[in-house]
């Protein structure tokens, strides 16, 4: 915790920097070759002059001017293989810390709790992973890249200068205000426009994808036009935001102080030629040294602009990867113990995180529940029945409260070691883009196609899937073979088995296969899973009634738990459900009986 | 070769000639300004070589040892023209960015306009991911094109300009600049090839990261589940270290363009000094000359680098626009019919030896006949995968059939306008998908004028009042993308109450309530028995509760219909009914009510 706490107070940037100044020698060979060739670039205009100074003799010696035009070839050569090394080293940099940031990225959005995941849209999470880590790379390479070379260009060439003649120098030295000047307004009028347009870029994005995925609602309320009515809309304000930064950036008006530069130095050089205190040569050195300021200038309004994007990007992702939302994991945490899983509700409160707090999601649940027994779960859409698997998974802690499992806090154990144990066949089955092989070993990847198999013909998946042309490899998901959902929750089902859990949650796990089918699985299960705690959630009547323990879920609260007999009995509540489904048309009794 | 992505199945080709004709179809209305850009990049490099010689000039005056008043024009001329290249040079980014952005915002609504008008089943086989990179980066990447052709027209002028007046202030001395191009080119169009090739490597890698970075975190709750989260930062580990390996190895292409070049400019300095020197000693050349064409010779050789350079990159432009028309331009099968009827629909639907099938050899429904009165409500049962879904689909012209004709109120479907069906027919399918956005928000998609009555009163039909006024800010709540946050079941009855205070005049629920508990269920079927009374509706289910209040039952198979009738007519004809209803449907009634029946009789 203490960790998390002092990772708050860094700074986004900060943490941008720490991550550019982690490669140590790659910045070190990068910063070496900068030297030789911003160096071997201001020694040029020396050997020009030279030329120039030789011309300028009466009797030119051609071997002098040789010998200088070979020495421009050399370092000519020098400069452009010490060029090459620099400017591959930078961009081995920046994609070397785009390496690191997007896993660093990945890692925190994995470790984030459910209820971050629950409220944050995915496209969201994934502009931040692809534009933003891009537009953070952009500014390494070239943007870094431009920076440097432009403040050693700077360095060498003034100092040169000043070697030549310090009078001339005093020019560029009385520019250098304007240059700060005139390069921060450019900086503080772009700013708010580049962290404006990463904004656009990202709402876009959203829109975009929710009416892809959603089109088939769009197309069944017949709501084309608003859609395309809203998407315009923001298109056009992206496309407003992009205009203005193209004119900022366009306007960049820096450059025309170094032109204004290098003719006054021109002029004040010819009056100090005209009066003996300068050579011809090193004047023309001096304006060749001026003209390699020019390119830096430019670099100058380059580097504003991608620093300002890189940084609004690096905002975004430092941003969302320090919300705090982790499930803390324990400092010395305790070992899962025994096989089956005995589990304690001890006053357990919860409260999904909001503004206003109107109902407790979980009051002060008390139950224990012996290892090994059947659980049923029933109650109302919103009684909270999901929320509680939720905090027996440690999706979620709970507000008050606690859980214990063989008499171990779930709180004191490793989060995997907890999960490890515990099987989830789930509502809504999600399957990766992989093969159904992949995703029925998603649990254990070491698994054999024996063991493989084994559970899916235990789940009754078996069958389907060797009816599929690629058998077991039959690409699933987003981009492979549409499956039936009841097709799907076999799938998952056998997913849940492989890893052997100590406790087995089915949420409402086979709403989507019919009755038979079901009844096979289960009786399979409790084969496999003799004796483990199984949890289930359900509105199959016969699964209800055969539950060791049944709890009646109402508003957050247990109302009551027990076994079916004694339930109907004494529990007004539960024969009112009961009794309720007696009204059913009488035709359908005769017919039953 | 043009572009490094896979071909999808709607991908065409286009020639080059079509390609530009529509491009110039997206500049058109910018006539006035495109001249001004052509007569800017035109004036642009025209200036460019003046400034250099402004420079020569008074190079001239002070090797003649004349006083600095006489290099004052000389100086005064420099900064004039040099200025006078920046105005330009401003204006012309000024417009190429209004355009360019109007330009693509323009392609961007089209593609989007276009998505909304495709066949659902280009959305069936095409993955969102693709799509979307068609609408955004795609688009992006054509009306980069704008800017990269108005560069290179002005890199070529530039270059022209410059060869031009090199020729003209010495002939000889020019041949040593000329001699150079070949070289120039050569290199820049091996490393153009080299780059295209590494890019494409690393492309290819960016999108793997990217299509498991999505996947992880829409399937975020298994990986919790499993505990799988090490397993999965490793795996990620691995495919996002490839793509640095391939941006390396890009990086050694796109990095050592300019250094070469750099080296060849160094080789013409070499020459151009030595050469000019020895013209000097023969007195062809005065030295001033030298010093024009140093100046000159970096606005020579970069702006044909980028010649070289910029020709692919139109040509992947051309890939870019390749693949944004293809999706504008995929063939629309549905679309509104030219002489569209428009009228209230009464709610009488006839099927009419109706054939299917989405795969062409695999027929989904076969021969399907069935009239179905206005007001009547028929409950269509069977197997999975028998065709149900398939026929609410039809009816909503989500596809169109193969054979056959489907009348409703004797209009053939493909007849409406299809807003007008549309609008009239309430779909509530299994596959619930919520926008994100308050639970208000979205119930009141399809009708945003609903009064709260309205509202409250649908609200009470689906039996979701107790759970809305349990989250955190009740109506107000805002849900995650798809709803996530409620359960399948509290999903399906939102998406119920939205569909009912659409208020349509043919209902169809196609298995609506499946992740609803049943007693839930029961008390929707309830209240919908007032509210179906004057409607059509057609519900398709495996639950017995919800296909009781039904006037008819059509028992499908394989594509076909097989029964039809009431519920005792079927059972007593001991077909494919009563088998359903001894696997499917008893269990949920008879089992259960011997159970009641035994308690209540204690």
């Amino acid at each position: 915790m203490n960790q998390k706490g002092s990772r708050k107070e860094m700074s986004y940037k900060k943490w941008f920097f720490k991550h550019l100044v982690k490669e140590k020698l790659l910045s070190i060979v990068l910063l070496i070759f900068l030297t030789i060739y911003i160096a071997t670039t201001s020694v040029t205009p020396f050997f020009i002059g030279d030329i120039f100074g030789e011309l300028a003799k009466e009797n030119r010696s051609f071997s002098i001017i040789l010998r200088t035009a070979l020495l421009i070839a050399l370092a000519g050569v020098i400069r452009a293989a010490a060029d090459f090394v620099q400017s591959y080293m930078n961009e081995v940099l920046a994609h070397k810390v785009t390496k690191n940031v997007t896993e660093e990225f990945y890692n925190d959005m994995l470790e984030k709790s459910q209820e971050f995941h629950d409220r944050i849209k995915v496209g969201d999470i994934m502009a931040r992973a692809t534009y933003d880590t891009r537009q953070m790379n952009i500014f390494i390479s070239p943007g870094l890249k431009f920076l440097f070379e432009a403040s050693f260009t700077l360095i060498f060439s003034v100092s040169f200068m000043i070697w030549i003649s310090p009078k001339l120098a005093l020019l560029l030295a009385a520019a250098l205000p304007f240059y700060i000047i005139t390069i921060y307004d450019y900086y503080k009028k772009l700013g708010p426009v580049s962290k404006a347009q990463v904004e656009q870029n990202s709402i876009m994005n959203i829109r975009l994808q929710e009416s892809i995925t959603g089109i088939r609602v769009i197309r069944n309320f017949v709501k084309e036009k608003e859609e395309i009515k809203e998407f315009d809309y923001e298109t056009d304000r992206l496309r407003e935001i992009n205009t203005k930064r193209g004119i900022i950036s366009a306007k960049y008006y820096p450059i025309a102080i170094t032109t204004l530069v290098i003719a006054l130095s021109f002029l004040w050089g010819s009056n100090l030629v005209t009066n003996g205190n300068l050579s011809l040569d090193d004047l023309i050195t001096f304006v060749f040294l001026m003209m390699t300021l020019t390119m830096p200038t430019w670099q100058a309004g380059r580097v504003v602009t991608q620093f300002q994007i890189g940084m609004a990007a690096a905002k975004r992702i430092y941003e969302m990867k320090e919300r705090e939302e982790y499930v803390p994991e324990p400092s010395t945490p305790t070992e899962w113990s025994g096989y089956q899983g005995s589990i304690k509700f001890d006053r357990l409160s919860f409260s999904y995180k909001s503004g206003s707090t109107r109902k407790k999601a979980l009051d002060k649940i008390n139950l224990h529940i012996s290892g090994g027994s059947t659980v049923a779960i029933i109650g109302n859409p919103g009684s909270g029945k999901s929320t509680l698997i939720k905090l027996l998974m440690r999706l979620y802690d709970p507000t008050e409260g606690k859980i214990s499992i063989n008499g171990i806090e779930i709180k004191d154990m490793c989060l995997s070691n907890l999960r490890e144990h515990i099987g989830v066949i789930e509502q809504e089955v999600f399957l990766f883009s992989k093969s159904i092989r992949d995703n029925i070993a998603y649990g254990k990847a070491e698994a054999t196609l024996e063991e493989i198999e084994a559970v899916a013909k235990l789940a009754q998946a078996h069958e389907f899937i060797m009816n599929f042309e690629n058998g077991y490899d039959t690409i699933v998901g987003e981009r492979g073979v549409t499956l039936s959902g009841g097709q799907k929750q076999r799938i998952a089902i056998a997913r849940a088995l492989l890893v052997n859990p100590s406790i087995l949650i089915l949420d409402d796990a086979s709403s989507a296969i019919d009755a038979e089918t079901e009844r096979k699985i289960q009786t399979a299960i409790a084969n496999v899973l003799k004796n483990r705690t199984t949890f289930v959630i359900t509105h199959r009547l016969a699964t209800i009634k055969n539950a060791d323990l049944i709890m009646v879920m109402r508003n957050g609260k247990l109302i009551d738990s027990g076994a079916h007999d004694d339930l109907i009995l004494r529990n007004p509540d539960y024969r009112n459900l009961f009794e309720r489904f007696s009204e059913l048309p009488p035709i359908q009794i005769k017919e039953g009986v | 070769m043009r572009g490094f992505e896979k071909k999808e199945s709607y991908d065409r080709q286009y020639s080059d000639k079509d390609l530009i004709k529509r491009f110039f179809k997206y500049l058109s209305p910018y006539f006035l300004m495109v001249i001004l850009i052509i007569l800017g990049v035109v004036a642009t490099a025209i200036i460019t070589i003046f400034p250099p010689t402004m420079v020569q000039n008074a190079f001239d005056v002070l090797e003649a040892n004349a006083g600095w008043t006489e290099v004052l024009p000389f100086a005064i001329g420099y900064v004039l023209l040099s200025l006078l290249s920046w105005i330009f040079q401003v204006f012309l980014g000024i417009i190429v960015t209004i355009v360019t952005q109007k330009i693509i915002k323009q392609i961007q609504i089209e593609t989007y306009i276009s998505l909304q008008e495709h066949d659902l089943l280009f959305f069936d086989t095409e993955s969102t991911g693709k799509i979307m990179s068609r609408v955004t980066n795609d688009t992006q990447e054509l009306a980069d094109m704008l800017n990269i052709i108005s560069q290179f027209l002005s890199n070529f002028f530039i270059l022209i300009t410059v060869l031009i007046w090199m020729f003209v202030v010495n002939w000889r001395l020019s041949f040593v600049t000329i001699g150079m191009a070949p070289f120039v080119m050569l290199v820049a169009l091996i490393f153009r090839k080299i780059t295209r090739m590494t890019t494409g490597d690393w492309r290819a890698a960016i999108g793997e990261v990217n299509a498991s970075f999505q996947e992880s975190v829409s399937g975020i709750s298994i990986a919790k589940a499993f505990g799988r989260e090490k397993k999965s930062k490793e795996e990620f580990e691995v495919i996002n270290y490839d793509t640095y390996r391939y941006a390396k190895k890009r990086a050694f292409a796109v990095m050592g363009v300019y250094p070469l070049m750099d080296g060849i400019s160094v080789i013409g300095m070499f020459g151009i000094t030595l050469y000019g020197s020895s013209l000097i000693l023969g007195d062809l050349a005065s030295p001033s000359v030298i010093l024009l064409f140093l100046l000159l010779l970096n606005r020579f050789i970069y702006p044909l680098v980028r010649v070289a350079s910029q020709y692919s990159t139109i040509q992947s432009g051309f890939a870019a626009m390749e693949r944004v028309f293809s999706i504008i331009d995929a063939e629309k099968e549905i679309t509104n019919p030219l002489d569209s009827i428009i009228k209230k629909i009464d709610g009488q639907i006839s099927f009419e030896k109706v054939y299917h099938q989405y795969v062409e050899g695999t027929p989904v429904l076969k021969d399907i006949n069935m009239e179905i009165q206005s007001g009547e409500s028929i409950a269509i049962v069977g197997h999975t995968g028998v065709g149900k879904t398939t026929i609410a689909s039809l009816l909503m012209r989500f596809y169109d059939i193969y054979e056959g004709s489907i009348k409703i109120d004797g209009v053939d479907v493909r007849d409406y306008d299809l807003q007008c069906l549309r609008s009239q027919i309430g779909l509530v399918s299994q596959d619930v998908f919520l926008f994100s956005g308050t639970v208000l928000d979205n119930i009141k998609y399809g009708h945003p004028n609903a009064t709260l009555e309205e509202i409250e009163k649908v609200i009470d039909i689906v039996d979701a009042k107790e759970f809305i006024d349990a989250m955190p800010d009740g109506f107000e709540t805002e849900l995650g993308e798809r709803g996530k946050g409620l359960s399948a079941g509290q999903r399906q009855m939102i998406s119920f109450a939205r569909t009912l205070l659409s208020n349509p005049r043919i209902l169809i629920l196609d298995e609506a309530t499946a992740a609803v508990d049943a007693y839930t269920e029961w008390k929707i079927q309830e209240a919908l028995d007032s509210l179906l009374a004057d409607r059509t509706s057609i519900v398709i289910a495996h639950r017995l509760t919800t296909i009781k209040n039904s006037d008819r039952i059509i028992v499908m198979d394989q594509g076909k219909i097989v029964e039809e009738g009431n519920h005792e007519n079927l059972m007593k004809d001991e077909g494919l009914y009563s088998e359903l209803y001894e696997t499917y449907f008893k269990h949920q009634s008879s089992e259960w009510i011997s159970e009641i029946s035994e308690v209540f009789t204690d």
